[in-house]
Parts: structure tokens; sequence; C-alpha cells
């Protein structure tokens, strides 16, 4: 099942937008009507899909996707809005969105749009599996390298503290990062960059960008 | 810090005061009573030591660098441990003067041991040990080895030249000693592993002033054992337990339901 959230300050729009979805098997987890609720929508429920309005009361969305942008750089986000001025559209071309649509909705073409994002989401997550194996490996191995109970320990705080698993750590690098200054203080940086350094070494760097990213801060 | 339980800090405290107060009292009933006092102490002490660090290499085995280094510091507890019980042998059994014995060879090679031990603890962290604080905590030891052996060197005694070199090694190799924990203790500044080179730092330290005690007053041939200057070197000991100790809490075994996912699947 494809999940959405929809961000607009109209709600009447919202209504009609959720009805129509739902009868196509699209849930929407969740609805906002500014910028922030957006980011924190973003942020809880992770939705394959953001409707994002562009022009909304104090936080617009140029401000909510660059702020998914910086939480998710892959995110897809749709931009819903009813023009487009010069100055948005240079914002916009830097933040990189999904698709742009403009009201009234097409929703032929919203529908197709999901449609290809559901198709590119079932093409990537073969690979996705395999980037996550990857990371998954290369941090055994750094942690191995010290002991394979240090990796055992790692392994299992970050199950209890976050719930989540080596392979879970492509996209929550932050939780490694916390596991390990947890335990070895400054010491993290030299594990931290042992796992980096692993990585580097792979042609297909997009998909694990991020969590070098947060490793190297 | 979060690891040390409050209980068990307070357990430390009174165990240093409980041997202090025991060495005091027992100087105070007599010699005879010090050295038994003393004797005991440390056999109760040192135990539970090695005890506590083969759980250490029980838990790591020998693989990593980790696991060899918690070799390494289990075969220096037991080489100490054997030359503390060579020393009691010859001085409540054998009746003689335990110093210098066969149990100095085991003292000494322990050293070896214990820079092994930190050699393998900090290897995998080698990248990033500048050579400003690899220079900042060598010299720090240095110094403090270059000052014990200057002030000892000015002082007479009775003691035959092998006799002093040989009772000047132990405070030079506890000062140098100090080096390699003072390093990882910068380097863990803030992790819970910290905690473990902390007592090291601290038990060294009680070493080097009851060793430097301990040639001090055998110039004039006035140690005993079960003399004051014995608290700081039963405190080592206690430091050195209390570290080992709470390090095995560190890498607790947890519920096995709550086992990390493993590779197996993409394999």
């Amino acid at each position: 099942m494809v999940t959405v959230a929809i961000i607009d300050d109209d709600k009447n729009t919202v209504d009609v937008f959720i009805e129509y979805l739902e009868i196509f098997d699209i849930k929407v987890v969740a609805v906002g009507h500014n910028g922030k609720d957006a980011v924190d929508i973003y942020k809880k429920y992770k939705p394959d899909i953001t409707f994002l309005d562009l022009r909304m009361p104090e936080y617009d969305g140029i401000y909510a996707l660059s702020e998914i942008r910086n939480l998710d750089p892959n995110a897809n986000v749709i931009i819903v809005t009813a023009e487009l001025g010069a100055k948005h559209s240079e914002k916009l071309d830097s933040l990189r969105p999904t698709d742009i649509f403009t009201k009234p909705f097409n929703m032929e073409q919203i529908q197709l749009a999901i449609k290809r994002i559901t198709a590119t989401k079932a093409n990537t997550s073969g690979h996705d599996k395999e980037k996550k194996a990857l990371v998954s490996i290369t941090i055994t191995n750094a942690l191995d390298k010290m002991s394979p109970s240090a990796t055992n320990e790692v392994g299992d705080r970050l199950y209890a503290k976050y719930h989540c698993y080596f392979t879970d750590c492509l996209e929550h690098p932050e939780y490694l990062r916390d596991i390990l200054t947890e335990i070895f203080g400054n010491g993290a940086l030299v594990v931290m960059n042992a796992i980096r350094n692993d990585l580097t070494e792979f042609e297909d760097q997009q998909p694990i960008s991020n969590f070098l990213l947060v490793l190297s801060k | 810090m979060k690891i040390i339980p409050k209980f068990s800090r307070s357990i430390f405290v009174s165990l240093c005061g409980i041997i202090a107060i025991i060495i005091m009292l027992s100087n105070y009933s007599g010699q005879q009573d010090a050295v038994l006092a003393s004797s005991f102490l440390n056999l109760a002490i040192t135990t539970i030591l090695v005890i506590t660090s083969a759980t250490l290499l029980v838990k790591y085995g020998v693989r990593g660098n980790f696991g060899k280094a918690w070799a390494c510091f289990v075969s220096f507890v037991v080489l100490w441990f054997v030359a503390e019980r060579i020393w009691m042998v010859f001085e409540l059994v054998y009746q003689t003067d335990p110093w210098p014995s066969p149990a100095d060879f085991f003292w000494l090679t322990g050293y070896l041991l214990y820079f092994a031990f930190t050699a393998f603890y900090l290897r995998p962290f080698k990248d990033i040990i500048s050579a400003k604080l690899a220079v900042f905590t060598s010299g720090f030891a240095i110094i403090l080895a270059g000052s014990i052996a200057y002030y000892m060197a000015l002082q007479e005694s009775y003691l035959s030249h092998s006799d002093m070199l040989l009772g000047l090694a132990y405070p030079i190799l506890d000062s140098l000693s100090l080096a390699p924990i003072a390093l990882g203790l910068i380097l863990f500044a803030r992790g819970q592993v910290n905690f473990v080179l902390a007592c090291l730092f601290f038990g060294m330290i009680g070493f080097v002033v009851a060793d430097f005690g301990f040639l001090f007053l055998n110039l004039d041939d006035n140690y005993h054992t079960g003399h004051a200057i014995d608290i700081p070197y039963l405190w080592a000991y206690a430091f050195f337990l209390f570290g080992t100790a709470n390090y095995t809490q560190i890498f607790r075994i947890r519920n096995q339901e709550n086992r990390f996912e493993n590779q197996d699947k993409f394999k």
C-alpha cells in the first residue's frame, strides 16, 4: 500500500483529495496545514509521497521542502500550487521536487505520478536491500576488528535503544553514531572513519551519501 | 558516570576505607598482625581481581584487538597474583625476607604484558593519536619516572647497586605505565569504556606511590609488610578490581530475544 501525506491550508481541498485517493487504495497517513506540520509529519510517518501546497501562511511549501530534503534527499514530494511565480520556480529548482502540479487537480495526472513513484519504489527496493546489506556488513567488519563482542554490544544497544538493526543504519546513521559515542567517546570517530573509508570504495555513492554525510559530521 | 551505580561507588569507597582502617589498626596492634592483615587483604583482593579479569577473557575470547588486549591483561594480573603469593609464602611460611626473590621475575614480566594490553587496546584507535598527544602523555610519564630516578640516585643506602636498581625499576615502570593509560583517557573522553582506564590510571598512581615508598623505606630497612605505605598499594589493586568489574557491565550479556539481526539472510 502506498502511504501519502497531504499538506494544504485549504481544508475543503484536503477533504476532497483524501476521498479521491482512498478510492484508489492509497492510504493518507496524515494531514497538515502548514510547512511546519509537513516537516513533523514527514519525520513521524515517512510517507511514500507528500503532496505539498506551495503557498501557506507562516511556514510555506519552500520551507517544508527544504527541511524534508535535509532529512531525506530522496523523499518523494509533489508540489501542488495555484500559480508558480519565477521567484518560487528558481527556489524549487534547487530543492528538486518530485513533480509540480497546478490547481485545480487533474486526477489523471496525479494517478500517473503515483503509479510512476510506486513502480520506481518496487524497482529500487532490491537495490536498497543490497545497499543496506553492504552498510550492515561494513559496520560488522569494522567492529569485529575490535572484537566480536563489541559488534554484539553495539548491535544490542541499537536494538534496545532505537529498535533498529545494522541494516537500518543506512537510513538512521545518527543512531549508530550515538551508540558508538556512548561506548567509546571520542574514540567513536575512528570506527566511523573506518566504516566511511570502506564504503567510499564502492562506485554507486548516491544511495549511501546521506549515511556517509552523517558519519562525517 | 551513568554506567556506575551509586551502590557500586559506595562499595568501592567502603572497601578503600576498610583497607585503610584494617592496616592502621593492625599496625597499632603490632608488626606481626600488620603482616598478616596486609597479606590476607592482598590475597582476598587479588583473588577477586583474577576472577573478574578472567570473566572478561571468557566474554571476549581472544579474537579482535580487544580479545588480545584482555588476554594480555589477564596474564598480567595472574603473573602479579603469582608474585604476591610467592612473597606471601616467603614471608609467612619460610619466614625469610621476601625481597628480592623470584617474585620479582613475575612482577617485572607482568609489566611487559601490561604494556601489550594497552598496545592492543589502543591499536584500533591509532589513527587519531596525534604526535602531539603521544609526546604529551609520554613526556608526562618520562618526567615522573626521571624525577623518581634522580631523587633516589641522591640517596645513600645500605642496599647493593643491583637491589637499588631492582627497587627503582618498580616506580619507574609504574610511572611509564601511566603514559598509554593517559592516552586512552583522552581518546575515550565521555565514553563508558573510559571508566576502566580511569581506574587503571589511579591504580597505577597508587603503585607509583607505594613502590616509591617501599624503596624509600627500604633504604634504611624500615619497610615491613603491612606498613602504612601498603594502603595505596592495596587501593591500587582495588582500583583495578573496580575498573574491570565495571567493564564487564558495559559489555554485559543481554536478553537473547533482543539479539540484533544477523546477516545470514543476505548471504
